[in-house]
């Protein structure tokens, strides 16, 4: 049975063989998409490409229970949140959990506005979350390293940050380990109220805290031991090239952000006074409207 | 029947109906506008303007979005369809050939614009913010910040293919207390090319409202009325505040001003709205003012000859109780249409903790027909709200945009029909009310051969269901 675990599976989707650079401009290019972005049919837009991206990935059901299990919780976070919170006029009182009172003035209650407010929102995090795990789930993390060195990232950097989501996976089932035998000797959550969950939890942090510096010297003493050493020549077996077709990718996602990022800078000299034409004016339109 | 207009029932209204016949609204059709429900939500209505052209079946639609179209009321047919972008379109207009569509924006720029009116290419434009000034513009989701922008409040299409053109500009302050805000505004000349004939003032805009203005087609006498003073007026500003302006239509040089005095103690000011109207031949002018007062003025001489309190205050005991009489109209015939309002309380009287009339006044909701003697020849009460009138271009049929709210009823809006050349008083001439389940807008028109009647219906927030009700849309309703 496949686990969530066995997710780098790089050659089984059209979004595993893409090259890594290729897929780490598409998470940039999202995530700073939905920070520009402000309309809800602009953040529906990069949600559908995100999940476009997810579906990309060819997700093993595993990792599609994982996402969905994620998202769910995003969602319901973010537009309960707002349900509570939304501050802005009209508001329609859905349910009223607290009357009027000291602390509350208006009470605590749950607007209309405020989940529809909430659901938008959630749009953007939406979008980043599914291409966040396409791009995990199809990126071993030795295309990652390649990928990295590629972009002439340092190499020191991108070794210590590849390794360290090697064992990611490792710190997951150390920490599942943990929790596993705290229930076996009768710890429940909120059993002896919050200090005592607190504390306990930390508590439960330390062995795996203690696990991952132990791994870290014995992965530090191996390499060492294999004469590596950061500074000197390196050759590769695969190397990373760009297709002419990655190169259309990338130059579709650059045109739109700084088509985007123009469109909005524009927009926001003219609300502040300090560039505006009437020729523009449909520009900053569509840019009120749309983004 | 009118090509493209699909089977008619008998109860069709037709040049030959007459008292007595059964007439029921038929609705042509119904134009679907665009999503102003975050607008509606703050309590808005949404500004939306309708105007028939002279062949009786264009109709040009300005919307609140800044949409701007012609379509053909009785095929469907949509001639041209444009957008202003940032902006509001306040006021269309056709020229009386047909053949230029004038509008004017609300914007950043406030433009106004003279467009084919069987293309919308746009031939001109002309922007009054060059002296007006301008205003930062709003941000996302303000729905109000539009209004602090500079607009030109109402263009009239003139026979020599020209247009006259209010211009207005008040930003800054509250605009409840117009003493804080700083205002601009000027009233245009322009021939058929865009050009300046004339400006009133002459020298500059004047840092007082000029809210509304009429004139007869040739533009022999145009009639302006200005109202309060804005933050930057200066002391010795020359030009008075809440009074009308007569001018030479030619020259633009001022004939005449008259001031109107405020009805105290009742009343501590004077205000206006839609509130003149200039008669066919250039000789009369109605106006109208909130404290119920309503006027017939001499064009020649800028003087009141008839003086009319249909909803000046009345006491129901110790409270004062008026209807305001804001708009009137100029029928071609020559008779003159007033109207009243709700009844309610003069502003100086609330401060005194009196809000709510003890009674109705005895003419609120009214509208009064004035022939040219200054005799009241009909009258018409339905407790509706009357906003504005328009009638065909024979004087024959008359319609006014209406809305009514009641505890029991609820809110009922639509547009009221009569045929004043029908014998009898206003009970009489009235044909039909045709309702929608919105609230009407206070722009409508009917076509100049009467045959077709345009209202605006705009969506409002019920305050039972606190759900929206109605619908953004233009009835086009014979």
């Amino acid at each position: 049975m496949a686990r969530v675990t066995d997710w780098f599976e790089p050659g089984r989707s059209p979004l595993g063989r893409l090259d890594v650079r290729v897929k780490l401009a598409l998470g940039f290019f999202i995530s700073v998409q939905v920070v520009l972005a402000g309309s809800p049919p602009c953040l529906a837009i990069l949600a559908l490409m995100g999940l476009t991206i997810f579906a990309l990935a060819w997700p093993t059901r595993a990792q599609l229970g994982l996402t969905a299990a994620s998202l769910g919780l995003l969602i319901w976070g973010t537009v309960l949140s707002q349900g509570f919170f939304y501050s802005e006029y009209p508001r329609t009182v859905l349910v009223q959990l607290v009357p009027s009172n000291g602390l509350f003035r208006d009470g605590l209650n749950i607007y209309r506005e405020g989940l529809r407010y909430g659901l938008i929102q959630s749009l953007r995090l939406a979008a980043v979350m599914l291409t966040g795990y396409a791009i995990c789930f199809t990126t071993d993390p030795d295309r990652f390293l390649r990928g990295l060195l590629a972009m002439r990232f340092p190499f020191s950097f991108a070794f210590m940050a590849v390794t360290a989501i090697r064992f990611i996976p490792m710190a997951a089932h150390e920490f599942g380990t943990v929790r596993t035998a705290m229930r076996l000797k009768g710890y429940r959550p909120f059993q002896l109220g919050l200090r005592d969950t607190v504390a306990t939890e930390i508590a439960g942090l330390r062995p795996v805290l203690a696990g991952a510096i132990r791994r870290s010297e014995e992965v530090a003493l191996s390499i060492v031991t294999r004469g590596f050493a950061f500074g000197r020549a390196r050759t590769a077996l695969h190397e990373e090239r760009l297709k002419p077709w990655h190169w259309g990718i990338l130059a579709v996602m650059g045109g739109m952000l700084v088509g985007v990022a123009a469109c909005k800078v524009l927009f926001w000299l003219y609300l502040s006074q300090i560039y505006y034409t009437s020729d523009l004016r449909d520009l900053y339109n569509f840019t009120r409207q749309w983004l | 029947m009118p090509q493209g207009m699909a089977e008619a029932p008998p109860t069709l209204r037709c040049p030959q109906s007459a008292k007595g016949d059964t007439i029921t609204p038929y609705v042509i059709r119904r134009v679907p506008l665009d999503d102003v429900a975050f607008f509606a939500k703050a309590g808005a209505l949404p500004d939306t303007v309708v105007r028939f052209a002279p062949n009786g079946r264009d109709l040009a639609i300005g919307t609140f979005l800044g949409r701007v179209k012609v379509i053909d009321v009785y095929s469907g047919d949509e001639r041209w369809n444009q957008k202003v972008a940032e902006g509001i379109v306040k006021t269309v207009d056709f020229s009386p050939d047909g053949a230029t569509l004038f509008y004017g924006e609300q914007s950043v720029d406030g433009f106004v614009y003279a467009a084919d009116a069987r293309s919308g290419e746009v031939k001109w434009r002309f922007r009054l913010a060059d002296e007006l000034d301008s205003s930062p513009p709003p941000e996302k989701g303000d729905p109000w910040g539009v209004y602090q922008l500079p607009a030109c409040f109402r263009v009239k299409a003139l026979q020599d293919g020209g247009a006259l053109v209010l211009g207005l500009h008040a930003w800054s302050g509250d605009y409840m207390k117009p003493e804080t805000q700083t205002r601009w505004s000027r009233l245009y000349r322009l021939d058929r090319d865009g050009n300046v004939v004339w400006a009133f003032p002459k020298d500059g805009p004047m840092p007082i409202t000029l809210i509304y203005f009429d004139a007869d087609s040739a533009a022999r006498r145009v009639a302006v009325l200005a109202s309060d003073k804005g933050a930057n007026a200066p002391a010795d500003c020359p030009y008075p505040e809440r009074a009308l302006h007569v001018l030479d239509g030619a020259s633009g040089v001022p004939i005449g001003t008259h001031r109107f005095v405020p009805l105290v103690p009742y009343f501590e000011t004077v205000w206006f709205w839609h509130s003149v109207s200039v008669s066919a031949d250039a000789q009369y002018a109605s106006v109208g003012l909130q404290d119920g007062r309503s006027y017939v003025f001499d064009l020649g001489i800028v003087k009141p000859i008839r003086e009319f309190t249909f909803g000046a205050p009345v006491m129901m005991g110790d409270v004062p109780v008026a209807a305001e009489a804001t708009y009137t109209r100029c029928s071609p015939d020559g008779m003159v249409y007033f109207q009243t309002g709700n009844s309610s309380v003069p502003a100086a009287i609330r401060r005194l903790k009196v809000t709510a009339p003890p009674g109705p006044h005895p003419n609120a909701n009214t509208i009064n027909a004035v022939d040219a003697e200054g005799k009241v020849v009909w009258r018409y009460r339905s407790g509706h709200h009357y906003q504005n009138f328009w009638t065909s271009a024979d004087g024959r049929w008359l319609i006014s945009s209406v809305e009514k709210e009641s505890d029991e009823a609820g809110r009922d809006a639509g547009v009221i029909l009569f045929d004043t050349h029908r014998h009898g008083g206003g009970s009489s001439k009235f044909v039909y009310y045709y309702q929608v389940a919105g609230r009407c807008f206070f722009n409508a028109d009917i076509s100049p051969d009467g045959a077709a009647i345009a209202l605006v219906e705009v969506p409002y927030v019920d305050p039972q269901s606190n759900m929206l009700a109605g619908t953004y849309q233009v009835h086009v309703v014979r």
